[in-house]
């Protein structure tokens, strides 16, 4: 059993790996120069893929009480994080402000 | 050296949402039964947050390995696109180390930490800099399993305040990341991306609705977007 699962986590980091190096690989060669339509979509998948992170992490957690208190302690966070942001800029520290904000949030309207 | 450096130091905005939830992580798949041992090697071989929980809950269940990998691969799947999207910031000073040494790292935070900041380094310094950037989140990650391996057997349940605090760590450094690549500039792909993978999220898992919405995106910038 514990060899399956050892057998299994490698094979699972193997196909993470590959599906991150395969396209590196394909790319890097310079005959092959990607069409530029495609060369736009890439462009704006970083600003994409980080929306779809936030919209994809942040619903599940405030779906129950969208307008209630635990998506105002959202709001909450997100606000200090781009007040904060707008002054002092940086990411670690208006990343942990955020999460502090929800937390007090969280203990002062437990929801 | 200094590029690397400097990635390192970039990399500590993602060590501060990946300690706690990696610690998490160790936490949670030892209740599900992992040893230590397999629990550290998931990090350490799979490094990818989101899909290494479904791995463990996946395990625990006793779910067949084609099925396991199946899952993986497709929660995984987003990655194919962050590669073509940061070799052409690489490739403007030519590209000196090895493709898979850079792109075992590139997790969803690093590539969203990279496609904000790589344009504002010289073209020489990029390639050290993202192998530090992924270096010291690599650390944080296989570092705050460590952790949790060794000392969350023997702790009690957190206060719910703090649990909550750790719960919206990574959408605070999601929206940060937004911010830093500029909201105003990609508004449209941004809000496209937003609607459309909320909208799947209502009939898809939460992996599929990330990629859709994703493509979404990318897909909005040929309609005049940003050249």
């Amino acid at each position: 059993m514990s060899s399956e699962l050892t057998l299994t986590i490698l094979l699972a980091g193997l196909i993470t790996f590959l599906l991150r190096w395969l396209p590196f690989r394909y790319q890097g060669d310079e005959r092959k120069p990607l069409p530029p339509t495609l060369q736009k979509v890439l462009l704006a998948i970083g600003p994409a893929a980080i929306a779809a992170l936030l919209t994809v992490s942040l619903v599940p957690m405030v779906s129950t009480s969208p307008l209630g208190t635990k998506g105002l302690g959202a709001c909450a966070a997100l606000l200090s994080i781009a007040l904060y942001k707008r002054y002092f800029g940086g990411i670690a520290l208006p990343t942990l402000l955020g999460a502090l904000v929800f937390g007090v949030a969280h203990y002062f309207f437990k929801f | 050296m200094k590029s690397l450096f400097q990635g390192v130091v970039s990399s500590l905005s993602i060590a501060a949402g990946y300690i706690p939830i990696a610690f998490g992580f160790a936490l949670t798949a030892m209740e599900a039964g992992l040893s230590p041992e397999l629990t550290l090697l998931v990090s350490i071989a799979v490094f990818a947050g989101a899909s290494q929980f479904i791995l463990v809950a996946l395990l625990a269940s006793g779910a067949g390995i084609v099925s396991t990998l199946g899952t993986v691969l497709m929660m995984n799947a987003r990655h194919l696109f962050y590669g073509p999207a940061i070799l052409p910031r690489l490739k403007a000073a030519g590209r000196g180390l090895p493709t898979p040494l850079l792109a075992f790292g590139l997790t969803d935070e690093v590539f969203a930490t990279a496609s904000g900041h790589l344009e504002k380094l010289t073209p020489e310094a990029r390639e050290t800099w993202l192998l530090g950037l992924e270096a010291g989140a690599y650390s944080a990650w296989v570092g705050g399993t460590l952790l949790g391996v060794t000392l969350g057997a023997g702790m009690d349940a957190l206060p719910p305040a703090v649990d909550a605090a750790l719960e919206f760590i990574l959408p605070a450094l999601f929206f940060v990341l937004l911010l830093e690549v500029g909201v105003r500039q990609w508004l449209g792909t941004i809000l496209t991306t937003a609607l459309v993978s909320a909208a799947l999220m209502t009939v898809l898992p939460g992996y599929h609705a990330l990629v859709l919405g994703m493509l979404a995106g990318g897909a909005f910038n040929l309609l005049g977007g940003r050249p």
